[in-house]
């Protein structure tokens, strides 16, 4: 199986780690915040769309809530599979990064 | 705050909903919603606005990217039957695509076009706070002439006015002849028309590129020169012009100081500039453009208010108080004389030619329908929405209308060269570049797909599975109302062209071969230079040897284009209040003689009489302006000296037709020679390049230290309406184009309702209908619809044009004929396309279009 990108591999952490409050805005927020980078919804739900068709993520829609101009919330949640491919990333990295020296050559 | 402030920008979120459509995004319209409401309640109403737009246009690749791919399968469906329905109706989609590649086309030229002259002076740093000085007239009439003393007065009292500057334009008025003696060889000698002289601010107040000197030190001495770039290869070709010596009418040399770059969308053009004396402080007769430089702080409306006075406070002007001084904005000034109505009338062509394109495919996709509803019926039985339907059709016109923009391109790309000779100027595609150029071509694209296609699109989607599926009969009867309006409009839009190309020809035809009033037959003009000017009664003499020579005179400016006005003037009974304004000719004896103008009471001036140095010959109107009875005999003043009115000469058009003829006064008053520009010579229609070689080898020998140049008089002539002529130019392309795009759609049109007549043809024809009357019974409707389309178009345009001809003092009427022109021409043209069809339709084989049943 592929491995995660790391836009999949960031929405996926700030979704496990949001847990029951995982949607649009927040998981925005939370990944800017991580990231320190800015993101548009539409990228956010680019790869929102790509996790949930790989089965990574699981969603949920809840009533339409009158502070969002009518509209619902969809919440996301991790599956197990979600799980397995942050795994693999983790194992991933551990690999790729041991047996390297402690400390990281400072650039001059 | 109110609800509808708590809502984000509506037209971001349509467009939101348009592109992410689906139920499925409903979530992140709310998403956005809960950020946006977040925003405006931390940050402002404002930021939230423009937060939450900036974020819906980042979000609109992604989304359409997802839209795109999840519903993969079903877009390339579209694109499959797209494609098989452009090789079905191949000439549908010929006509589709070529309709609009050339109404596109169309209109990026002339967008191109329009950006160039709305870009005029914008490259100057101080744009925004250079004004040109102008007086307002009486009659509300803006002169951009002003006095020389107007701007240091201003500058003097009014601190909000950094720099001024004046530019007389010396070139003009006076022969300007320029001489350049390289090291070695032959000297370099020209005449020069533009030369103009500033004050000492002129380049800190504009900047133009300097290619070798700076801004700073090429004025500060009055013997240097600065000079553009086309000047500077002129005399000195690749050498380093910088130092070089002109020098100026042999007597003056100029040191080289500077050479700029004068782009062509500048309203200023200069060839030669020159430090302006300061003697013209106090100069308030004559007048040319001023400048001024005003703070970035200043108030425009205050010191407008402030200045508007001053020509009463200032000037020694009879009825001062009723010319107020005015500025205008530099960038406001070239569309202010004169281009704004081009800038418009082109906008609105460019318009409505590629509505014409539009309106081809409205009517071909919905005349076709018939071909498509059984296709939509089965997508509907199949679970389509119509959302889904109107996507799928919008999707069609915008990618036909993509592929019209490819073909479009090539077109401009050929059409460029065309419409730069046309209006002489440089253009090119560049003029829009990088994301405002792709931004341009894709909202082009959306634009005139969505235009084209909306209609069909809702048309199309709406007919109901279980009709659709029956029969394909009956439904050709309920739009019928659409496209008779729809064609109806394009054949007004093209009878409009068609007719204003008509008047702006037959006005053009009208002001040149209206007679003058004078002659200009073998009359040529030969530059008058100092040394010819000291021995010109000598040159005369000898150019008069000559037997084919038969008349020489001089004088300041062509007879048919003397524009120089003075208020110097007073005679018996003039009226103390009027500030008089005629026009005048300083001449040489011969004047009249040689233009043949006709004299209708008393004489002209008599050969070398001293006497008549201090008469004068006015004309006609001068007379009536005077309100004089017996002119002859009468004392006139002009310019301080008292003489007598010795004969009157019938009206001729001394300014182009535009404008009225005005009160004229010829003087022979060798005081004013100096300002004679051109000696006149009529010669005899015999041997004419004979007589040329002798008029140049008398004017080397009297003036060797000159160059000699002459032309014909009546070559000028056609110069004086070249506006106009490109005008007429220009408006029979497009009446050309436009025609052609909406003969292009009659043609699908006609070959639509003639494939969907074929079983009713094939039967008339069985049961005995000739040939004619089928093509009648085909052309009928047709018919009906351009005589109304010529009913609409005819007052339409002959209200524009009456205001278009409004423009000139002498003017064609509208003639009953041109609109009859422009009915018949409609027909016949829209005829032919028709009658092909239906000729073809009614001589068919009545067997094979009635096989199946």
């Amino acid at each position: 199986m592929k491995f995660l990108s790391r836009q999949e591999e960031l929405l996926l952490l700030s979704i496990w780690k949001l847990g029951r409050d995982a949607y649009g805005v927040t998981i925005r927020q939370h990944v800017a915040r991580m990231s320190g980078k800015y993101w548009s919804i539409g990228a956010v739900y680019d790869v929102l769309d790509r996790l949930t068709r790989k089965g990574l993520v699981s969603t949920m829609t809840s009533e339409p809530v009158k502070a969002r101009g009518g509209k619902g919330k969809r919440y996301y949640g991790i599956t197990k599979q979600g799980f397995k491919a942050l795994e693999e990333v983790r194992s991933l990295e551990k690999k790729i990064w041991l047996g390297l020296p402690e400390a990281a050559p400072e650039k001059k | 705050m109110t609800d509808k402030n708590q809502c984000p920008p509506s037209l971001a979120s349509w467009l939101l909903k348009i592109i992410a459509s689906g139920r499925d995004y409903d979530y992140a319209i709310g998403d956005l919603t809960e950020t946006y409401e977040y925003i405006a309640a931390s940050e402002g109403e404002k930021r939230a606005r423009r937060w939450f737009w900036k974020e819906v246009m980042k979000s609109l690749p992604g989304f359409v990217k997802s839209a795109v791919y999840r519903r993969k399968a079903m877009i390339l469906n579209y694109l499959k039957i797209a494609w098989r329905n452009i090789l079905r109706n191949k000439l549908f989609a010929l006509i589709n695509t070529l309709g609009l590649a050339v109404g596109m086309a169309c209109f990026i030229l002339i967008t191109v076009w329009i950006q160039d002259e709305l870009n005029f002076d914008k490259f100057h740093a101080n744009r925004d706070d250079l004004y040109l000085l102008t007086i307002i007239h009486p009659d509300d009439v803006m002169d951009p002439n002003v006095p020389y003393a107007l701007a240091p007065r201003l500058a003097d009292e009014f601190p909000e006015i950094i720099h001024y500057t004046r530019i007389y334009e010396y070139g003009n008025i006076a022969t300007c002849s320029f001489k350049y003696q390289p090291d070695e060889g032959l000297p370099v000698r020209f005449y020069e028309n533009n030369v103009n002289l500033v004050d000492s601010s002129f380049f800190s107040m504009f900047s133009f590129r300097f290619m070798h000197g700076s801004p700073e030190t090429a004025l500060q001495n009055p013997n240097s020169v600065v000079i553009s770039d086309k000047i500077a290869t002129k005399y000195f070709g690749h050498d380093n012009p910088l130092g070089k010596v002109l020098t100026f009418n042999n007597r003056q040399d100029l040191v080289v100081s500077g050479v700029i770059h004068v782009p062509s969308n500048s309203s200023i053009q200069l060839d030669f500039t020159v430090l302006l004396p300061n003697r013209l402080e106090n100069d308030w007769n004559w007048r040319d453009p001023s400048y001024v430089l005003l703070d970035k702080n200043a108030s425009l409306p205050d010191f407008r208010e402030k200045i508007a006075g001053s020509v009463q406070k200032y000037s020694s002007y009879q009825n001062a108080e009723k010319f107020r001084a005015d500025v205008l904005p530099l960038t406001q000034v070239y569309l202010n004389f004169g281009r704004r109505t081009y800038v418009y009338i082109f906008s609105v062509i460019a318009f409505f030619i590629l509505l014409i394109a539009c309106i081809n495919y409205m009517n071909l996709a919905t005349a076709s329908s018939g071909n498509r509803s059984r296709e939509v019926g089965l997508r509907k039985v199949m679970g389509a929405r119509r959302s889904e339907l109107i996507q799928q059709f919008l999707g069609e016109s915008i990618f036909l209308s993509a592929l019209a923009l490819v073909l479009s391109l090539i077109m401009v790309k050929i059409g460029l060269p065309l419409i730069n000779t046309l209006t002489s100027k440089q253009l090119t595609f560049s003029l829009l570049h990088g994301h405002s150029m792709y931004l341009f071509l894709f909202g082009l694209i959306f634009a005139v797909g969505l235009i084209s296609g909306v209609y069909p699109a809702f048309f199309l989607s709406s007919s109901r599975p279980a009709d659709s599926l029956k029969t394909s009969l009956n439904i050709r009867s309920r739009r019928s109302a659409f496209r008779l309006v729809s064609v109806v409009g394009q054949f007004v839009i093209s009878v409009l062209l068609i007719i204003c190309t008509a008047v702006v020809f037959r006005q053009l035809n009208y002001i040149q071969k209206r007679p003058l009033g004078l002659s200009t037959d073998h009359i040529i003009k030969v530059q008058i230079n100092p040394t010819l000017l000291n021995r010109l009664d000598s040159y005369k003499d000898k150019l008069l040897q000559n037997p084919r020579i038969l008349y020489v005179t001089a004088g300041q400016e062509v007879p048919y284009n003397e524009d120089y006005k003075t208020s110097g003037v007073e005679w018996d009974g003039k009226d103390p209040e009027l500030t008089p304004m005629v026009r005048y000719t300083v001449s040489h004896f011969d004047y009249i003689e040689t233009f043949d103008m006709e004299l209708v009471d008393g004489r002209s001036f008599k050969q070398n009489s001293p006497a008549d140095i201090n008469n004068y010959v006015i004309n006609e109107e001068a007379v009536r302006y005077m309100g004089l009875e017996e002119p002859v005999g009468k004392r006139l003043r002009f310019w301080g000296n008292n003489g007598t009115i010795i004969g009157v000469v019938k009206n001729y058009h001394h300014v182009p037709l535009h404008r009225e003829i005005m009160p004229h006064v010829f003087t022979i008053n060798p005081r004013n020679f100096r300002w004679l520009r051109y000696v006149f010579i009529k010669i005899a229609p015999e041997n004419i390049p004979d007589t040329l070689r002798y008029v140049k080898e008398t004017s080397e020998s009297y003036a060797p230290d000159y160059p000699y140049g002459y032309s014909f008089l009546d070559q000028g002539i056609g110069n004086l309406y070249q506006a106009e002529q490109r005008l007429g130019k220009i408006f029979s392309y497009f009446a050309f184009l436009a025609i052609f795009i909406s003969c292009l759609g009659i043609f699908g049109l006609a070959s639509f309702t003639a494939e969907k007549r074929t079983k009713e043809i094939g039967i008339r024809k069985v049961l005995g209908a000739p040939v004619s009357s089928i093509v009648l019974l085909l052309s009928r409707e047709f018919s009906r619809w351009i005589l109304l389309a010529n009913i609409i178009a005819w007052p339409l345009a002959g209200f524009a044009m009456h205001k278009w001809l409004q423009n000139f003092a002498y003017r064609t009427g509208l003639n009953p004929f041109v609109f009859i022109f422009a009915g018949v021409l409609s027909f016949i043209i829209a005829a032919l396309p028709i009658s092909y069809q239906s000729l073809k339709a009614a001589l068919a084989d009545p067997v094979d279009s009635l096989r199946y049943e």
